[in-house]
């Protein structure tokens, strides 16, 4: 639960000057005309620091519910704020607290948070370890825990048959498809630090530029709030164009749909439309009724067949309090652990906490737009895949609005060559490979998803090799930023590893090297697109299962499930855990961190669990999509 | 939906049986069993084009069969089945004669029969097939 508690913080100016600060939690921290100062109440423009079983987590200003565990530096304006200890400091802390303890590096093991770059551009996570020595309760220790020590533990034991741990989209979906399959609200938890499936995902499209009115890199039928797929989204959105008489927008859509991806571009689903429809879904099966807000502390076997998750949980008035969720099929789907930086960039920030300067896509970089549009300046780009032609897009569309905005791509190595797989070849133009989505589409159900999944595991780290790698969709619109930009000489492409970073005279100074040669580049901004880390070691409660059960991990050093999705090495009984999404990459299914990939592993682990969710077919089916048609709870 | 081949040839038979015979019978008043037996060859011919379907699909990077391409198979199995239409005729093999009898209606009953079932199976891929069997999409067009 929230407690009054004091913690000892390392607070860094932009201008180097470093003090440590005993703070008693909860408080609000606030930058005017750049001091700050610690206050007791909350206000509009504070930043509030909370403790929540030992850890430290911050919500933004304005009435923002979110809450975010504050385990790498957070920017309050011009100061960046750090714990320095992942306890408490008691009494006596403070009143001795003297001199400023040396600064420790992040606990990577105490949470998990993908960025905290400033108030408003929080991210956050629904997984986090054990910090706390009281919670998880001591049984925990043990592989299986005695479900007698769970019920004098003095936490609250809450059953139910299915626990969907992660609460965004990959638990929305299974618990979609168990309520389509008929299985009542009541035996149905999910836990999730986030109100609603999407938020997450939503803040990441959001910061990589992608707006609500944005495209997503989906298909028209990966339609997260209908597991039949149809009416696909692309359907949808032609019909509403006919219903509000744009008929040739409607009729173009169709056309489009006929057509891609050889006589017109894929279609794909604007975000707006997604998240909507995924409200309307959310809706009508009940998720609200099914969601405990919380943060997923650490997972265990039970000694009779069933699985306990211990959670901290945040109550409706913002206090804290602590569960033991028990449930003999369990999905886990946590998730992306944080953001990837390129290690020059990642040392960048630790050593200079430039986090002005140099950005992660999938963080809020806003301010790098409002500079750029206000004085113009150089952008130096990393990464080739979608996020940085989304970027691109964004930077040459502040660049029209009359900036001297100038983006030099630094690419670490040429592409002239679009990858190949059999007689088939992606195409390339200007060092950008292309394909619709980020793996062929037979992926998804076709005959390579079946090739993938019958292959061996050394063979199967080839075929994902070849399929996969950093590509970016053929947009029309992209060719030709990049086509003007490079006959415009606005945009550059550079290639080689950078070798050195440097301020000079307030700005960037990199030094790029490709094969001994070297250039020099001056630039005010560096926008790093190389994606999310999806390493499980990232993640502290997965780090945690692997552990303490010795799991098998695939090739790729992530989760090893079956084609089932089952983590077999967890098998208690008749009790099942299962994982999916980006945890599960390098298996034996490729596109596990897509929706329609979720969709199909929640389909896989119904078949597979048979007699609890079995899969409606046939006029059950049909009938459970009439219901969807009508918006009828299922 | 990205078909396998078993995917094709199951779905295939699904649709022939499901929607073609239904479509067909109405025609069956006006040409007796011509129809049907319409349907059968378009059967065997679109099982074995199938198999060349599939490698071009395996040329493609994508291995993906999109809506146009549906459409331009729809055209070659007509023009395939036409083709050995007039072979029955010419040679006087099973459903030749059958056609013949029925003079100046064949060059009718025979396109806008076709077209009917194709068109009408078509839009059963593209929908309510999902609808019955949200796992066909996954399994590559298998429904077994």
């Amino acid at each position: 639960m929230t407690t009054a508690t004091s913690r000892v913080v390392r607070l860094r100016h932009r201008d180097g000057r470093v003090r440590s600060q005993v703070v008693r939690l909860p408080c609000g921290v606030r930058v005017h005309d750049g001091a700050l100062s610690f206050v007791r109440d909350r206000e509009a423009d504070t930043v509030w620091l909370t403790d929540n079983d030992g850890t430290l987590e911050a919500s933004p200003p304005r009435e923002d519910p979110r809450t975010v565990t504050v385990s790498e530096p957070l920017r309050i304006g011009e100061w960046l704020l750090s714990p320095l200890e992942s306890a408490r400091a008691d009494e006596a802390t403070i009143r001795s607290s003297g001199p400023p303890a040396p600064r420790s590096p992040a606990p990577r093991t105490d949470a998990t948070v993908l960025s905290l770059d400033g108030p408003g551009g929080l991210l956050s996570s629904a997984n986090a370890a054990p910090s706390n020595p009281g919670f998880p309760p001591p049984c925990f220790a043990a592989a299986v825990v005695p479900m007698a020590d769970l019920r004098v533990s003095g936490h609250p034991l809450v059953e139910s048959t299915f626990l969907a741990l992660g609460g965004g989209l990959g638990s929305f979906v299974w618990v979609d498809l168990l309520r389509v399959c008929g299985v009542p609200t009541d035996e149905i938890t999910s836990i999730g630090f986030e109100s609603v499936p999407y938020a997450r995902y939503r803040r990441l499209c959001q910061h990589s530029q992608i707006p609500p009115h944005e495209r997503l890199r989906s298909n028209s039928e990966s339609c997260p709030d209908n597991i039949w797929g149809f009416p696909g989204y692309g359907l949808r959105e032609a019909l509403d164009h006919i219903k509000h008489g744009r008929f040739l927008a409607g009729l173009g859509l169709l056309g489009q749909l006929t057509g891609e991806p050889d006589r017109a571009e894929t279609y794909t689903p604007r975000a707006d439309q997604v998240f909507d429809s995924i409200d309307v879904e959310a809706s009508r099966i009940g998720w609200s009724r099914m969601v405990v807000p919380g943060r997923i502390r650490s997972l265990r076997k039970t000694d009779d067949g069933r699985y306990v998750a211990a959670v901290s949980t945040r109550n409706p008035d913002g206090t804290s309090g602590r569960a033991l969720h028990v449930a003999p099929f369990v999905q886990v789907a946590l998730g992306y652990p944080g953001v990837q930086f390129l290690d020059d960039l990642r040392a960048w920030r630790e050593q200079t906490a430039d986090f002005e300067r140099v950005v992660n896509a999938y963080e809020d970089h806003e301010h790098v737009y409002r500079s750029l549009a206000e004085d113009g300046g150089v952008v130096v780009l990393r990464g080739r895949g979608i996020v940085a032609s989304r970027i691109l897009q964004k930077l040459a569309e502040v660049r029209r609005a009359g900036t001297d905005v100038r983006v030099v791509h630094l690419m670490r190595g040429r592409k002239d060559e679009g990858g190949r797989a059999g007689k088939a070849q992606r195409r390339v133009q200007n060092h950008w490979e292309f394909q619709p989505f980020n793996w062929p589409e037979a992926c998804w159900g076709g005959d390579l998803a079946t090739e993938l999944e019958k292959a061996e595991r050394g063979r199967r780290a080839e075929l994902l090799a070849a399929w996969g790698g950093t590509t970016t969709a053929d947009r029309e619109d992209w060719r030709e930023i990049v086509a003007a930009g490079l006959a415009e000489g606005w945009y550059s492409i550079r290639f080689g590893g950078l070798t050195s970073l440097q301020d000079e005279g307030g700005r960037l100074r990199l030094v790029a090297d490709e094969n001994g040669a070297t250039s020099t580049l001056a630039a005010d901004f560096i926008v790093d697109a190389t994606g999310l880390i999806s390493s499980i070691h990232g993640n502290p409660v997965l780090a945690d299962l692997v552990q303490r059960y010795s799991l098998p991990l695939n090739p790729q050093g992530r989760l090893d499930v079956t084609p089932d999705f089952e983590l077999e090495a967890l098998r208690n009984g008749n009790g099942r855990a299962f994982a999916v999404g980006v945890s599960t990459l390098g298996g034996p299914y490729a596109p596990v961190d897509s929706f329609l990939g979720l969709q199909y592993a929640a389909v896989r682990i119904c078949e597979s669990l048979r007699g609890p969710a079995r899969v409606p077919s046939g006029l059950a089916s049909a009938r459970a999509w009439w219901r969807w048609v009508r918006g009828v709870a299922p | 939906m990205t078909p396998t081949l078993a995917g094709r040839w199951q779905t295939r038979a699904f649709l022939l049986v499901l929607v073609g015979i239904p479509v067909s019978l109405p025609f069956c008043l006006i040409a007796g069993l011509v129809p049907l037996g319409l349907l059968l060859c378009t059967g065997a011919i679109g099982a074995l084009l199938d198999v060349y379907y599939d490698r071009v699909q395996r040329s493609r990077w994508d291995h993906d069969w999109p809506v146009h391409r549906q459409i331009r198979a729809g055209v070659l199995e007509f023009a395939a089945l036409l083709f050995g239409l007039f072979g029955c005729c010419a040679c006087s093999l099973p459903l030749g004669p059958a056609v013949l009898k029925l003079g100046p209606m064949a060059a009718i009953v025979v396109p806008v029969h076709w077209w009917s079932v194709w068109l009408i199976s078509f839009l059963f891929v593209q929908g309510p097939m999902r609808a019955l069997f949200p796992r066909w999409r996954f399994r590559g067009g298998r429904l077994l």
